[in-house]
């Protein structure tokens, strides 16, 4: 059942793969940097790859989302990203979007047609 | 820190843009250190971490990749069935007609045995046949990157919103230009551009294998055309049979006669009768040599200009036939899509 599995993984990772910017721009409202995010991602059951989570963050730094700051204080540079404030609008919006998602998508598994 | 590091992200980022490069280079360390870091804190070697990591991580040019968006093809979605099938006809019927063809000459032309010239003229014609169809993938390759880059770069596509339903066309779009004609096409240019390469470094002696005329060449190479007819000329020409060969391929990929198309047709044309008439009127077509040649030969009546007028009048009613062809398929065209303006000219870049 081994192509099963692979067609299992392929929809996961469709679902999954727009919920990790709302989770980053959500968790970056408080700065953080690259390697602590991703711990935080894991710990609230949100698994993403280190070789998928930067590159994310480099591009919603580009897209104006992130803002970087380095710190040098102390041992190596760090990099510390917050979400910006054009990434919190966005971000509210994604929200409103996720559940909007969710009522249509509870309401159409549930089985009752939903009346808007 | 450490060299295997600065290593992985200098080949990781070799191929990235100039511009990017930097940037790119930072924050693909930034995640390698991080992770390095962790792999310490949570009790591996530190001489280990780094190599595991990187084992890890994998090929550098495909993490790059996924920290720069540069497409990663030669030939996108919109000309990818039309390269194919392009590809297709022409690699099947180009080589294969270079081979018979050639084959067929070696083969009649050689006064050898037969098995010898059969043995002998297919090796050669099978190797023309390679050198033409690797020919031909480097150009449509070429022509179809070109496009696909030229519209990439060009100006953004329209905002969806910004179409309406009477954008659509009257009729269901039709093809108005068949795969068989743009081949064709092809082929010519292909053929062409061979013949004035093989006439100029070889001679004759390439395409001719009469014993009388062979003697009488004595091992020189004598060209077909006059080789006082200037580099800029040839050039010119060269210049002319790659755009219309281009042209073709355009011309195939968009499937209708569209302004551009017909004027780059048109422009074809006029340039197969300008050159070979400018040509003819200041230098002489054919090498004074061969006229010699035909002088002793039961083709006498080809010397003086009879063989550069039958050339010229040949080229003028190719030429017209065609220039009538594009423009009635213009019109054609134009009727078709008149309920609505022609939308955009798409392939403003050939004009």
């Amino acid at each position: 059942m081994d192509t099963r599995d692979a067609v299992l993984a392929t929809h996961q990772q469709e679902i999954r793969r727009g919920t990790v910017v709302v989770a980053v721009l959500a968790l970056l409202r408080s700065p953080g940097y690259g390697y602590a995010l991703l711990e935080a991602l894991e710990r609230s059951g949100i698994e993403v790859d280190a070789n998928t989570l930067y590159p994310l963050l480099r591009r919603l730094e580009k897209q104006g989302l992130l803002t970087s700051d380095w710190d040098t204080e102390g041992g190596r540079p760090r990099k510390y990203l917050q979400t910006s404030p054009e990434g919190k609008q966005l971000l509210a919006r994604l929200v409103d979007e996720w559940n909007r998602l969710n009522a249509s998508l509870t309401s159409i598994v549930e089985g009752h047609e939903e009346d808007a | 820190m450490h060299s295997l590091v600065e290593r992985y992200i200098a080949v990781a980022t070799r191929h990235l843009p100039e511009g990017s490069r930097t940037d790119a280079a930072r924050d693909i360390r930034v995640m390698i250190d991080e992770m390095v870091e962790a792999r310490i804190v949570a009790g591996e070697d530190p001489d280990v971490a780094a190599t595991a990591l990187l084992n890890e991580l994998g090929d550098p040019s495909v993490l790059a990749r996924t920290f720069e968006d540069q497409p990663r093809y030669l030939i996108g979605p919109r000309h990818y069935d039309q390269y194919i099938s392009l590809m297709k006809v022409l690699l099947t019927w180009i080589p294969l007609t270079a081979f018979l063809a050639l084959l067929a000459i070696n083969v009649l032309t050689d006064d050898r045995s037969l098995v010898d010239s059969f043995v002998q003229g297919g090796l050669d014609a099978a190797w023309t046949g390679v050198v033409v169809a690797s020919q031909i993938i480097f150009w449509v390759t070429l022509t179809f990157a070109i496009m696909e880059w030229a519209e990439r770069s060009g100006t953004e596509p329209e905002p969806a919103d910004q179409w309406s339903i009477s954008d659509l066309p009257a009729e269901l779009p039709q093809r108005q230009i068949g795969l068989g004609e743009a081949a064709w096409g092809i082929g010519m240019m292909v053929l062409t551009g061979a013949m004035l390469v093989i006439q100029h470094i070889r001679g004759i002696e390439a395409f001719v294998r009469n014993d009388s005329v062979r003697e009488t060449l004595d091992g020189h190479v004598v060209p077909f055309l006059n080789p006082d007819i200037p580099t800029w000329i040839a050039v010119a020409t060269f210049g002319l049979v790659l755009f219309t060969a281009v042209a073709e391929m355009v011309k195939f990929a968009v499937g209708s006669w569209t302004l551009p198309v017909t004027i780059a047709e048109i422009a074809s044309a006029i340039g197969f009768v300008v050159l070979p008439a400018l040509a003819i009127s200041r230098w002489g077509l054919v090498n004074p040599e061969i006229h010699d040649i035909w002088a002793n030969d039961t083709t006498k009546w080809l010397t003086g200009n009879r063989f550069e007028q039958i050339f010229l009048l040949a080229m003028i009613v190719i030429s017209v036939l065609s220039i009538y062809e594009a423009v009635r398929g213009y019109f054609d065209y134009r009727r078709r899509s008149s309920e609505t303006p022609i939308p955009g000219e798409d392939f403003v870049f050939i004009v």
